[in-house]
């Protein structure tokens, strides 16, 4: 039920994300997070081209940027869990995957009481580490790496000034 | 033919699509190479199970025909059984081979929730490509090659879009739709059922008939020893030239299916899309193991479609050796399946289902060949290298062949002069087969080029080449079915033929078959001259893009069918001056005592036949010199002519000798006597079919010559 919640959270959020990086893979992303949910690492495994019968298509493949939204978002929704986790101990796991996804700006609401506390400016630049490393790790190129980790940042909650 | 510039981004191409791909025919040729080869392996497991029972029936009945007959009935059933079996396990492989396919590769319909516009899109591509039911579109969500596939069964297709893909909707529409233009022509081209049956019947081949057959062979191996390696090692490198030989020709199949469909594709995309950029960014990797033809390849044959036309000898090569492969089998399968008086008619059953194809392959290049070198004004070349391909094919095939292993061992060097001599004959088949072949080509390609040049709708071509097919795949039947008989026979063949030629040529001559033969000979070719008005029409039908250029067939010499007539009728009516003037002669120069004996009687016969057949001869080739174009085709019609006029006259003189004793041989006849059917059909026989065969070779050759001499005078 947790996992399910929290997969629900990934794919909303990487799906905000590809919305502002690659809208041209939006047809494809419902089958790319189903297959992401069932197998990561084979997602994340680049696939080339075969020579099948009857196949047809250029050789240069393009760089599809949803399995890395997906796998950058977990990491990223995972290391916001903890940081909940540890702010709420006695919280069950339910409740806690409700607040991380309330450090979604999306998701928050108006009346701030509600909520739990916006992320410091150091968790930001965590997060924002996180999702950098995991982005190269991935090999996508640095420029785009760096526009991730900014959307990513973007969308999170942050303490106004 | 003639040709102005026109302003067109494209030079006019030929559509190929006019006749039928030759593709289709090397499709069943290799589903009936791999079946043939089953068959073969189906006897052998057959014998290896029911030894004793061979065994049983030799020491009861020695080597008795009439003994094995129930015995070699149910080997023949267990055979069909066994291809029965592999058809089925084919047939279910493939149609669940899609199933699989989306389920391993995680496939994923496109919904249309998931992208609306990407899927109106693509119902208009399917209404432009004219597909009666559209394919169900998947997703290959995680393929960031920007790749498209067509696969499926009967009933059920599919086009896959690599993740990669649908972000070129977005980013290169024009790359996205070559692409699904490109998948659709396959499926429009009908090639994915061929494609994915033909791969079924090889999974099935492995599965149900060479992976039983090489454990029952390690089997024998370990029953009988080192006694049998040498069959075990005959079959083995057999069973994998025949893997590679499935593996190539099915590539090289597939290959040309892919320039079928770039050049449909790009018939809908037009001559600004996108198909040309793609084809330019296609990966250059290639090979003969390769399902693609090379990029440049593929742009070239997509700018230039006269090529798809082109058949060359490695085409025909690999259609002689499938025939070959499966020939041999099927034919040795009719022979257990017929009873015993019947058996001969296995050589023309197993005929009858091979020569069709090489004639949907080999013959339908010659059409293509001739007609893309009348449309480009081009001489047409070639012809002999296409019958040699597919002699060569035919000889090599039969020694790769499984049946090549299970045949007897050859001899030991004590017969070194049977040795040679076997080498001699079989050399001598080889020649036999390959002169047959290219004279037949040769004959097809004549008859193509005469009734391509009348040819003013698609419609009149289709009409020609299905009949010129129809009849080339009627001879060839005869002439294969004969040639690979007397192939069984060899030396019993040679040794007839040395003491006693004029019976073999008899047995020939006699068959109404070599009758209709030769007719179609002459009276296919020239029978375009019934269309001869229609000679100058244009030729927009035969281009893809329609273009402001004007085509026309080159100018030439026309068919003159009443001149061979003419020509024949007077050679007939001068046989029969001749013969009433040797008969009055006879009578009254010999005596009644030796008109009566049966010596004279004989050689008079003979003597009206020599003479009947020296004139058509003579008419044959003054009629090849005089006629212009298709000189043999007017030779043979009018020696066929002269045959017949011939023939009625003999029979005239004969009845009227029986009242009139001046125009008589023989002495005693009384005016009561009439000519009966059979002695009119006897007459007929020898002076229609004799002459006419025998006329073959002079006109062709004088037809030959005179082209020849022709072509040196000219500047």
């Amino acid at each position: 039920m947790v996992n399910l919640i929290q997969n629900q959270l990934i794919t909303d959020f990487s799906r905000d994300l590809l919305v502002q990086l690659s809208p041209q893979e939006l047809p494809s992303f419902r089958a790319t997070s189903e297959a992401y949910f069932k197998n990561p690492e084979k997602t994340l495994a680049s696939q080339g081209g075969k020579d099948e019968m009857l196949g047809f298509g250029t050789a240069e493949a393009v760089t599809l940027l949803a399995p890395v939204i997906l796998a950058v978002s977990t990491e990223v929704v995972n290391f916001l869990s903890e940081e909940v986790q540890k702010s709420f101990k006695e919280e069950s796991s339910g409740l806690v995957s409700e607040m991380v996804k309330k450090l979604f700006t999306k998701f928050r609401s108006e009346e701030a009481e509600k909520e739990p506390p916006p992320l410091t400016v150091e968790q930001l630049t965590q997060v924002r580490e996180i999702a950098l490393k995991k982005a190269r790790l991935l090999k996508l190129s640095e420029a785009r790496a760096k526009l991730l980790a900014d959307a990513v940042v973007g969308s999170l909650a942050t303490v106004s000034k | 033919m003639s040709t102005e510039t026109a302003p067109f981004a494209r030079s006019p191409r030929l559509n190929p699509f006019l006749f039928p791909t030759d593709t289709d025919f090397r499709f069943i040729l290799l589903i009936l190479s791999i079946v043939g080869a089953s068959l073969v392996i189906y006897q052998s497991l057959y014998n290896a199970t029911f030894r004793s029972e061979f065994g049983r029936l030799v020491l009861q009945c020695g080597f008795q025909k009439a003994c094995f007959e129930p015995y070699e009935q149910h080997q023949a059933l267990w055979m069909s059984g066994g291809v029965a079996a592999l058809l089925a396990l084919a047939g279910a492989i493939y149609w669940v081979t899609p199933l699989i396919k989306i389920r391993r590769e995680r496939l994923t319909p496109l919904l249309v929730e998931d992208a609306p516009d990407l899927a109106a899109y693509l119902a208009d591509l399917c209404q432009e490509a004219g597909l009666s039911r559209p394919p169900e579109f998947l997703l290959d969500a995680l393929n960031p090659a920007p790749t498209g596939l067509a696969f499926g069964h009967f009933g059920r297709y599919f086009v896959v879009l690599s993740g990669g893909l649908v972000t070129q909707f977005y980013t290169d529409r024009p790359v996205f739709r070559a692409v699904v233009l490109h998948e659709l022509a396959h499926l429009r081209n009908a090639d994915v059922d061929k494609t994915y049956f033909a791969v079924a019947v090889w999974y099935a081949f492995v599965g149900v008939a060479f992976l039983p057959f090489m454990v029952s062979l390690l089997v024998e191996l370990v029953r009988f020893g080192l006694d049998e390696l040498g069959f075990v090692f005959g079959i083995a490198w057999r069973g994998g030239v025949l893997t590679a030989i499935v593996y190539l020709f099915r590539n090289a199949v597939l290959r040309v299916r892919e320039f079928y469909a770039d050049i449909r594709a790009s018939v809908w995309d037009g001559p600004t899309g996108g198909l040309e950029r793609t084809l330019k960014a296609l990966s250059p990797s290639t090979g003969y193991w390769q399902a693609h033809p090379r990029p440049d390849e593929r742009h070239r044959v997509l700018t230039e479609t006269y090529r798809l036309f082109q058949m060359g000898f490695g085409e025909s090569f690999s259609a002689g050796v499938a025939v070959a492969i499966a020939y041999e089998n099927s034919k040795a399968w009719l022979m257990l399946l017929l009873p015993s008086p019947q058996e001969n008619l296995a050589f023309l059953g197993a005929a009858l289902l091979f020569a069709p194809l090489v004639v949907g392959v080999a013959g339908l290049g010659v059409w293509r060949n001739t007609f893309v070198a009348l449309t480009r004004g081009e001489e047409l070349l070639g012809m002999g290298q296409l019958g040699l391909g597919l002699a060569l094919g035919l000889i090599l095939g039969q020694l790769l062949s499984f049946r090549a292993a299970l045949g007897p061992p050859q001899e030991g060097s004590a017969n070194l002069l049977n040795l040679l001599f076997s080498l001699t004959l079989s050399l001598a088949w080889g020649i036999l087969l390959l002169t047959g072949l290219f004279f037949f080509l040769q004959w097809v390609a004549a008859s193509a080029s005469v009734w391509v040049g009348v040819a003013t709708t698609h419609r009149v071509l289709r009409l020609s080449y299905v009949l010129g097919l129809t009849i080339a795949g009627g001879l060839l039947t005869l002439w294969l079915g004969g040639v690979f008989f007397v192939k069984d026979i060899l030396q019993e063949f040679a040794l007839i033929l040395w003491t006693y030629p004029l019976g073999v040529i008899s047995r020939i001559t006699d068959s109404p078959l070599t009758l209709v033969a030769l007719i179609s000979l002459w009276a296919f070719p020239l029978s375009a001259w019934f269309w001869r008005g229609q000679i100058g029409a244009t030729l927009e039908w035969a281009f893809l893009d329609s273009s402001s250029l004007t085509v026309v067939f080159p100018h030439q010499p026309p068919l003159r069918p009443g001149l061979a007539i003419l020509l024949g009728l007077a050679g007939g009516v001068l046989f029969c001056v001749l013969m009433s003037v040797i008969l009055v002669g006879l009578h009254l120069g010999l005596s009644d005592s030796i008109r009566g004996t049966s010596e004279a009687k004989d050689i008079f016969l003979k003597g009206e036949f020599a003479l009947a057949i020296l004139i058509q001869l003579g008419i044959a080739t003054i009629t090849a010199i005089w006629a212009r174009r298709v000189g043999w085709a007017h030779g043979l019609c009018a020696a066929f002519i002269a045959g017949c006029v011939m023939t009625i006259g003999a029979l005239a003189l004969l009845q009227l000798g029986y009242c009139v004793s001046l125009f008589s041989f023989g002495p005693g006849h009384t005016c009561a006597e009439r000519v009966d059917i059979e002695l009119a059909s006897f007459f007929f026989g020898y002076i229609v079919n004799w002459g006419t065969l025998l006329a073959v070779p002079v006109a062709v050759g004088a037809s030959t010559m005179t082209s020849w001499v022709r072509r040196l005078r000219l500047p």
